[in-house]
This record gives structure tokens, sequence and C-alpha cells, in this order.
């Protein structure tokens, strides 16, 4: 279903970007996909981001749009169908966009803290921060979605898209930060989880090797130990 | 939890910039609500079983139903009651340059702010920050209609902002902080005398004055020590 032009400005291993990614392709819209170079950023970037500079970036009939979630909510509305992500009801919605900015506040900042510690004080307290921000997450799906595989129920919603691009990174996570994740047994509505979003296409379409995720996940650790 | 006559309570503080927002929004919908304060150095069994992810506030509870997240919350209020005062615009993009808006004044605005108190931001950078914001009001919000980015009544980017007519001069009488003037940032400098004069914004913000109590209260905390 065309609705203008749709353009994407990100980078292969981003987890914001692959937000975008997912709410597009599980919503069948045709996009034209620009890689950025991270060091080099195009001017077309630096013109639709001018505050921040940063990546993903959607340009919808020339008009950008900024922040991941911000931009998922916008795909959203431009194309509710098929696959709606916000729920139509006020309380399930704000419970979604609750766990979407979980995703950022917790488990992103952890994560990132993680593969830039320098020291291994500050590697346990961002592996301690992780571990408890995915136990809420397990938590979390066996309050909202009890008995099912997302926090959509039987389809991905807004807070399942917000999250599943942590999942190619836990492989990163562990060979930079030793991060290992607990079995099913202790989590398990999150393995669930993960193996339900892994099964579905339009996820495995943009979502990059785990382990090129890794071998990436080292390149940015080395960089910040090179620069503490 | 709520008295059972009351749909709506609010889990409040009243110097927080983020429960202000909530309550704003209360108050411009004229939402019947019961405002329970907390004290936020011990936590009530309310506060942590309405958040118990975050344990913060503002918490909005609905029929039982906890809300948190002030920026959740006022899309939550605006959605379950659309009538009155709507906040969000109806345009998806102009939706989404109000949620960027209100970003930036978390991650950028407040976050500068706080790194002042501790004496780790510059002046400058906080001058840079509303200067952005400035370039927000020429984008989004009609000079001659009014001015809020709403126009004549207050929207959503309105209610996220308004708290800082009241945090900016607290900090600048506590702490040095020098706000933009008028000259450099003329809407934003109308803006925060407008929300000074709202008759909603009254009643949902502290005084400046409560406000700079509280922050020489507090300083100690916020430089960090």
């Amino acid at each position: 279903m065309s609705k203008g032009s749709v353009k994407v400005l990100s980078f292969w291993s981003s987890m914001f970007g692959l937000r975008v990614h997912y709410a597009l392709d599980l919503k069948g819209v045709s996009y034209e996909y620009q890689e950025e170079n991270l060091f080099n950023k195009s001017k077309e970037l630096l013109e639709a981001n001018p505050i921040y500079a940063k990546i993903p970036v959607l340009i919808h009939n020339g008009k950008p749009i900024c922040e991941s979630l911000i931009i998922v909510d916008y795909i959203d509305s431009v194309w509710p169908n098929p696959h709606k992500l916000l729920p139509e009801d006020p309380y399930k919605k704000a419970v979604a966009r609750f766990w979407a900015d979980f995703g950022d506040k917790k488990v992103y900042d952890a994560g990132s803290r993680l593969i830039r510690a320098t020291t291994e004080e500050e590697r346990k307290k961002a592996s301690e921060d992780l571990k408890w921000a995915l136990m809420k997450i397990d938590e979390a799906l066996g309050t909202i979605a009890p008995r099912k595989p997302f926090f959509g129920g039987d389809s991905m919603n807004f807070a399942d898209v917000a999250l599943a691009p942590f999942i190619c990174w836990f492989k990163g996570y562990q060979k930079v930060g030793g991060f290992v994740l607990p079995g099913p047994e202790e989590w398990p509505n999150l393995h669930k989880w993960v193996t339900a979003v892994k099964s579905v296409e339009a996820i495995r379409k943009s979502t990059p090797s785990e382990d090129k995720v890794a071998e990436f996940a080292e390149v940015i650790r080395k960089r910040a130990i090179g620069s503490a | 939890m709520a008295s059972s006559d009351q749909d709506v309570t609010l889990l409040s503080s009243w110097a927080s910039p983020f429960s202000m927002r909530a309550k704003l929004a209360l108050l411009l919908k004229g939402i019947e609500h019961e405002d329970l304060p907390q004290d936020l150095g011990n936590k009530s069994k309310i506060l942590l079983e309405s958040n118990p992810v975050h344990k913060k506030v503002p918490v909005l509870i609905h029929k039982g139903k906890p809300i948190a997240e002030s920026a959740i919350i006022v899309h939550y209020i605006d959605e379950v009651w659309p009538g009155t005062s709507p906040l969000l615009p109806k345009d998806a993009f102009l939706r989404a340059e109000h949620r960027f808006w209100t970003d930036f004044i978390d991650k950028k605005l407040l976050d500068c702010l706080m790194r002042f108190m501790r004496g780790d931001a510059k002046n400058e950078e906080f001058i840079e920050n509303c200067e952005l914001l400035e370039g927000a009001f020429t984008k989004l919000g009609n000079e001659e209609e009014g001015p809020f980015f709403g126009g004549v009544r207050m929207s959503f980017l309105d209610v996220m902002l308004a708290p800082y007519a009241v945090w900016i001069p607290g900090i600048a009488g506590v702490m040095g902080l020098k706000p933009a003037s008028q000259e450099q940032c003329p809407r934003l400098h109308n803006f925060f005398q407008a929300v000074l004069a709202h008759p909603a914004a009254k009643l949902a913000l502290p005084t400046v004055e409560a406000l700079k109590e509280f922050l020489v209260a507090r300083s100690a905390v916020y430089r960090g020590k």
C-alpha cells in the first residue's frame, strides 16, 4: 500500500534502527534503505536530524521523523493496517508504551554500559542491571500475556517491536561482557518470547547475524577501552 | 488504595516536574481526582505497589489500574478524556514533533539543568538548549495564534514544557543559572510568561518561591554530595 515515499537511514547493527525495520516489515510497507557510515554521516542524515545527527531516521514524503519509538508510533498511525502495533484500549496502549520505554531506560542502558565497561566493577554492575531488567521483562510477559508468546498476545505489538532488537545482541553481551542469559527453567516467559520472535518472518528479514553483532560489540569495546 | 468513590488518583510530588505535567493535564481537562502527595524518602505501600518497577512519581491510578511515566500518563489522559482540551495534535507528523521535543526536554534540557546544579554543565550549554527550543516554537507554533505550541490553548508539548516556567527561575534564584533573555529567546520567554499566568498552571505548579526553598534545602543532594 503506497502512501508516498518512505526512506530509512540507519546502521545495520543498531537496535534502534531494527525497531523501524521490524515495524515497516510487519506491515509490509516498501521502503528505500540507506546504510549510514557513522564516521562519515551523509549530508542527508545531518539535514534530517540536525539536533542529534543520529540514526534511525524515517523520511516520509521528504519529512524526517527521528527517535526510534517515535518513528514506530508514527508508522503505526500512518499505516495502521495490517498489523496494528498499538492496542486500541488506552490502558493496554499505556502498558505497551511503558515496556517499550523500559527497553530504552533499563535494558539498552545496562547493555551499553556492559559493552563499554572499563573496570571489573563497572562490568559487574552493568551485568547485574541487565539481568534485573531482563528478569522484569520475563515477569511482565507472564503478567500481561500469560500463556501467550508476545506482549501483544498472539502477535507482536509495540512493546514486542521495541524489545525484540535486543535478542540479536545477547551473544555480543556474552562475548564482550560475560553476560550469560539464565535458562528457560529460570525465565520461561522470556525464552518462549525469544523463540516466538525469531520465528516471525518479518523479523528475520532485517535481523543481522548474532555472530556479526558480537564481533561488532568487540569493536565497540576496544574503542571504549582505547579511549578510557 | 484510592477511596471507593474516586475513579482517578494521582500519586504526586509537588516539586517534581514530571508530577506537575500529570497534574496540569488533569486540571486542563477538569478531571476530578484525588491527589495523594508522596514522601519520596519513605515510599508508601501504594506507590511501591502501583509502580514496582521504577518506584517513582507520578503514577496515575484509574479505576484501580496504575499508569507510570509522565508522558505516558498524559497520553493516556488525552485518550481517555478526549473531549475537553485535546492535547495531542491530530496530524501524525505533528504528533511525532511533539514527542520528539518532549524527549529533547527530558534528555537535553533537564539533563543539562541537573548537571548545572552539580557544577558539571556550563550556562552556555543551557542557553544553547533554550535556543533549540526557540527553534521549535518557530517550527511548530503559530505566533499570531498565541504563545503556546497549541496557539491560544495548551497542547501536549506545552504541558510537557510548562514545569520549566518555575524550575528555571527557581534554579536561577538559588544556583546562579542565567536564563535565556527575552532578546535571545522571545517565544520561549512569552511561553513561560503565559504559563505563569494560566489558571490551570497556577494550580498545578508550585510558586517559584516555594521551589527556591526546596532547592536550597536539597542543594547538597543535587550537588551529588
